[in-house]
């Protein structure tokens, strides 16, 4: 089943919107987004979860939401998932307790987290015996998660089934796919494959020789005999 | 725990998005998950600090300074930190050339990757459907609704991130703006000029 938010390549007539002519188009809109770093600096939970939360709003919600509202659905959905908010607080925006203390992040403490980032790299492992920059290989098909049905992955639909060439290495990264899930980090290398456009599109292809390049763990590909 | 795999997340939220913000932020802040002043030092940083400015620099030195310029391509990550634009959303930075053979440009088609601390918070067509279904299908289109005039020979790459590698797209130099100053330089290194959707172009 392709997902609502795995749109690559879809047949698309649509121009692209008016260019926004400030950082942030609404006051609500620096709201959500603070809000999000602020809670999600909290730790409980990591970068792939949500992403995770937010492609699995319902498909309707995510048709229509705008940016920020799919941010804000996605956080609301985490606090509830992890227990940082209750339902019912959520109906009438009244705490259920008293305030916690010394549980929020500082100013400082964020400002130094940005700076910082949270880098998915990892050290090696010998799990994996990671492919040669120039191997031919054939992308996993259909796109799905190996560990859970229905589950997270960074494979996109357009780009499942075709074959490509590893043209990048990148060391070996945390897996999304579990990582969403709360099912750990389980470190792959990570490639960048690169693909003609005639090999994805056919002979749709605006210019058979342009090429599009996806980053993909190795477990999303099988390496295919050098011809 | 385990996630249901065969559900869809709820609704939690009322309809009006603007009246939901202001009163989630008002019941983060009174259960005490959230400390109000860094609420807005987080606003502060994205709307004064980091933007394409960062990005520019990054260009524009790569331009004048061919140690730099070298140091950009075989460590990009490192590079950039040299210059203090390391950070959140960028952790692990590519930089591609365009030349007279090959034109860049940037997409994330799952979500909206983007290299946050050297171009900021992407703008709205970025974040797009429309840019995300049509930016890997039919860049050549889409370059041109961007008024972007390829030359004859070059070959278009698009890089769709998906996430842990961010992309900025190193333009060519004008010819017209050689001999300028790294500083003179700049100004002259669009946002979109770095994402591949643009080209740099002599500041008014």
């Amino acid at each position: 089943m392709i997902k609502i938010h795995d749109m690559g390549g879809l047949p698309c007539v649509e121009a692209l919107p008016v260019e926004n002519k400030t950082v942030f188009e609404k006051e609500w809109h620096k709201i959500v987004l603070s809000l999000t770093l602020a809670v999600g600096a909290l730790g409980k939970w990591n970068i792939d979860r949500s992403r995770y939360f937010r492609e699995s709003l319902p498909p309707d919600d995510y048709k229509r939401f705008t940016y920020y509202e799919k941010w804000m659905a996605g956080l609301v959905n985490l606090m509830v998932d992890s227990g940082l908010v209750d339902q019912s607080e959520l109906r009438d925006f009244k705490a259920a307790n008293k305030p916690m203390r010394g549980v929020s992040v500082s100013p400082e403490a964020l400002k130094s987290m940005i700076a910082k980032g949270d880098s998915s790299l990892c050290s090696s492992n010998t799990s994996f015996q990671p492919h040669e920059i120039g191997t031919p290989v054939k992308t996993k098909s259909p796109p799905d998660n190996d560990y859970l049905e229905n589950g997270h992955t960074r494979l996109p639909a357009y780009s499942s089934g075709y074959q490509g060439q590893i043209v990048l290495f990148h060391g070996f990264h945390r897996l999304p796919d579990t990582n969403a899930h709360l099912l750990g980090p389980k470190p792959e290398p990570l490639y960048t494959v690169s693909f003609t456009a005639k090999s994805l599109w056919g002979n749709e292809a605006e210019n058979p020789d342009d090429e599009i390049h996806l980053d993909l763990w190795h477990s999303y590909l099988e390496p295919l005999q050098s011809v | 725990m385990t996630d249901n795999d065969t559900h869809h997340h709820h609704r939690h939220l009322p309809p009006d998005p603007e009246y939901t913000a202001e009163k989630l932020q008002e019941l983060l802040i009174q259960k005490g998950l959230v400390d109000e002043k860094a609420l807005d030092e987080i606003v502060n940083i994205y709307e004064h600090k980091i933007g394409p400015q960062n990005g520019s620099r990054v260009v524009a030195k790569s331009w004048v300074n061919e140690e730099f310029k070298k140091l950009l391509f075989d460590n990009p990550t490192e590079a950039i930190k040299s210059l203090g634009f390391h950070g959140r959303q960028g952790e692990h930075i590519i930089a591609v050339e365009n030349t007279n053979e090959t034109h860049n440009m940037v997409v994330c088609t799952l979500c909206s990757c983007y290299p946050w601390p050297l171009l900021g918070i992407p703008p709205n067509w970025y974040k797009s459907d429309s840019y995300r279904k049509r930016a890997v299908r039919e860049p050549r289109k889409v370059l041109q609704e961007f008024g972007v005039e390829l030359q004859g020979t070059q070959k278009v790459k698009v890089w769709d991130s998906t996430a842990e590698i961010r992309y900025l797209v190193v333009p060519m130099q004008p010819e017209e703006s050689k001999g300028l100053s790294e500083d003179e330089l700049v100004p002259w290194v669009t946002r979109n000029s770095m994402i591949g959707t643009g080209l740099p172009t002599e500041p008014k």
